[in-house]
């Protein structure tokens, strides 16, 4: 379960709405790369994961990234406040408002609904490690690209911290990885999945 | 089982690594170092920062 606090891991604090800012950044709340796909791929990994510290590191990152999703929930709420039907129109935020007024909807930057097929959940740990390796690179050079376009300090500021909280991620995936693999038989990490074969098969390889 | 199956490999001995890279590593296996406990910044500079360790502090320079 979960317990709630009433407050942003960072905080989001934009004085000057931009619409134009809002339908790029949005792709961190339901895009490919996003915070919600992150969240989800974790906290539904975690479960076949073998070894009760390796399920421990997928729940933290994955609480984490639901706090990830909420500031840039905040972010883009914040960027839409009080606009004007001028502002709209000229920041290309029309195509957004039409469908969905200044609400926060999960989609990526070119208006793709959020959907599951952004991630995996393989049930093998070293297949789920690696995806997550991965999606946390992903999920950097989408904030590289956005601090290309992003010029507003009030932006930035909270979106770098999401940018490194990714590379702290991709270091802690990366020893949950060689957490997994120290314990397996290096002479063939593949001979088979610890997740799922039988007990005193992955018992060995899991170093008991 | 498959509770009595986890209990087991939570049993497992916790081998935790003391080098970066392991003795005996494999071809067709990724390896990231291990990061070991060395300097940090201040609470405060690290809150900021989004990262308690200078090692893994790294800003994006490009534009």
């Amino acid at each position: 379960m979960f317990q709630y606090e009433k407050k942003l891991q960072f905080p989001v604090n934009i004085k000057n709405p931009n619409p134009a800012y809002a339908k790029i950044i949005i792709s961190q709340y339901g895009g490919p790369d996003g915070e919600l796909a992150a969240s989800l791929r974790y906290l539904s990994q975690r479960f076949t994961m073998p070894r009760g510290d390796l399920i421990g590191l997928l729940t933290d990152v994955g609480v984490e990234e639901l706090g990830h999703l909420e500031m840039i929930g905040a972010i883009v709420y914040q960027l839409t406040k009080n606009l004007s039907q001028e502002q709209i129109k000229k920041q290309g935020f029309d195509a957004y408002f039409v469908d969905h007024t200044t609400g926060v909807y999960p989609s990526s930057a070119a208006g793709v609904p959020f959907t599951a097929a952004y991630l995996q959940s393989k049930g093998d740990v070293l297949t789920d490690l690696h995806e997550d390796m991965a999606a946390e690179q992903k999920a950097r050079t989408t904030y590289d690209n956005i601090l290309r376009l992003v010029d507003d300090p009030d932006v930035r500021e909270p979106i770098k911290f999401l940018r490194e909280r990714e590379i702290v991620h991709y270091q802690r995936f990366g020893e949950a990885l060689r957490i997994a693999t120290d314990n397996m038989n290096e002479k063939n990490f593949y001979a088979f999945n610890p997740s799922f074969d039988k007990c005193s098969a992955a018992k060995k390889q899991m170093g008991c | 089982m498959k509770n009595e199956c986890r209990q087991m490999q939570d049993n497992c001995k916790n081998e935790v690594a003391k080098t970066p890279f392991p003795e005996n590593y494999a071809l067709a296996m990724a390896y990231v170092p291990y990061q070991s406990f060395n300097e940090t910044y201040d609470a405060e500079k690290a809150f900021c920062q989004g990262t308690l360790f200078p090692c893994l502090d790294k800003p994006f320079v490009g534009c």
